[in-house]
């Protein structure tokens, strides 16, 4: 289930300000020539992915396929698969351990025009109770000499959210996403990062399924079904540095600053450090982060008595995660091999870990803060031609 | 909020404008190697970046401007 949270303000002003920009990135003009704008690379990935923690496992393959055509246009193809088991506490508590299906599919067009690099995307995932179209377009340009590059994006996403055994329940979410991003070059080994995006949802986004506790006595609650506003709008910046170092390593360090109308403001912080080995046949890397969130104004573990809008879902809640995480890739292929350019594989393992603050685990007699650990294992094959 | 958007607008504009300006680089294109170097790249394995920025995704309250976005230098 990919149900998101949303908020809800009246931003009719600000739809026309977004449309200014959207029309702006429409007018920036074609660069310079003799830069160096260039396509995705020819390349074919293929993943395994597995998660599991907290009661709930998540695996499947990925594929990933790019060709470019005549230097000027990129096709891409992605598939992917989330096979889901789920015995999380919400299951445990309020219903029963299930199994679901997730596909996802996904085409997108580069157009490549002088310094201007045109894409058009469209994804579409399904499962048994959650249905999502998304179409993006973005515009990167290049200028002052291929130092900046700004890209600005648009999507829109169309939800049809369902509810299992329940063939009357129908509803729906209109999702629209707006970025900016800017990439500069500060010196030869330096490159400096920034992005910000603006989310826009309407329409139904809590669970059909979760419910709230309503009562004065923790013991004896009354449980209701979630109610959430119907719009939520977010506002995400972030910026990150990556530098050279030139005994063939880099380091990375990004932050990101959230807030959104439902009141939960977040940081989080993470760093990177990346290093070739055997004359650059193997890449290993490590990285760690941290992320911090305030909860939704109508949050509450326990309601007292019923609100307007109330929610019991811990991504809501006040809590931090911390998360460790390691890659290795062995390029076992680094020369012309009929079409093959290069082949490589790698593994990437990351620990998790969530701290739960006013999120209780009522599993329990004597009820404490919520935690859990997962693991996340990703196994990877990946050739250029 | 509104402020803030005014400025983003002011921002866009100010930078559609200044890209017809002619602004010398600093970093000349022939000692731009290591920028283009793989350990630069923002996202270096599509795949892999997107599947964990969707397990983040759905397990926390914040959404959008990945580290992953950025869009890279497009160094070659």
């Amino acid at each position: 289930m990919t149900t998101r949270p949303k908020w809800n303000t009246e931003l009719s002003g600000s739809a026309l300000y977004f449309r200014v920009i959207a029309v702006a990135v429409l007018l920036l003009p074609v660069g310079q020539p003799g830069d160096a704008a260039i396509l995705p690379e020819d390349r074919a990935d293929v993943m395994y992915h597995n998660y599991d923690g907290g009661g709930l496992t998540v695996n499947g393959p990925a594929v990933l396929v790019r060709k470019g055509f005549a230097d000027t246009v990129s096709l891409s193809a992605t598939y992917y698969v989330d096979d889901i088991s789920s015995a999380t506490i919400d299951v445990e508590v309020q219903a029963s351990p299930y199994t679901e299906l997730r596909n996802e599919y996904g085409v997108g067009i580069d157009y490549l025009y002088e310094d201007t690099l045109l894409t058009g995307t469209y994804t579409r995932s399904v499962e048994k109770d959650y249905e999502a179209d998304t179409y993006g377009f973005s515009v990167a340009q290049e200028m002052f000499g291929g130092m900046t590059t700004v890209s600005m994006g648009y999507a829109r996403g169309y939800d049809d959210v369902f509810r299992a055994k329940d063939p009357t329940f129908a509803e729906s979410i209109d999702r629209d996403t707006y970025s900016l991003g800017v990439s500069q070059i500060l010196t030869k080994d330096f490159l400096l990062n920034a992005a910000y995006e603006f989310i826009s949802d309407e329409g139904f986004l809590n669970s059909p399924y979760r419910g709230v506790r309503i009562g004065t006595d923790p013991r004896t609650p009354v449980n209701h079904p979630e109610v959430y506003p119907e719009t939520r709008r977010s506002h995400a910046f972030s910026v990150s540095g990556v530098h050279y170092l030139r005994y063939g390593a880099s380091v990375k360090a990004g932050y990101r600053y959230f807030q959104d109308t439902w009141d939960i403001n977040a940081n989080d912080v993470s760093f990177g450090y990346s290093q070739y080995l055997m004359s650059k046949r193997v890449i290993v890397d490590g990285r760690l982060r941290y992320y911090t969130q305030t909860g939704a104004s109508f949050y509450s573990d326990l309601f007292a008595t019923p609100q307007r809008y109330m929610a019991r879902d811990k991504e809501l809640s006040t809590f931090s995660s911390y998360s460790a995480g390691a890659n290795v890739s062995y390029v076992f292929l680094d020369r012309e091999l009929g079409f093959l350019d290069k082949g490589m594989v790698g593994l990437s393992l990351e620990y998790l870990y969530f701290d739960y603050e006013d999120f209780l685990d009522i599993r329990k007699a004597d009820p404490k803060p919520y935690s859990f650990g997962a693991l996340v294992a990703e196994a990877y094959f990946s050739l250029w031609y | 909020m509104i402020m803030g958007l005014r400025a983003l607008v002011f921002a866009i504009l100010a930078t559609t404008a200044l890209s017809a300006c002619h602004i010398e680089p600093w970093v000349k294109p022939y000692e731009r190697e290591t920028l283009a170097d793989p350990l630069m790249l923002p996202s270096r394995d599509p795949l892999l970046d997107k599947y964990r920025q969707h397990v983040y995704d759905t397990r926390e309250g914040a959404r959008g401007a990945g580290v992953s976005h950025g869009g890279g230098c497009g160094c070659n």
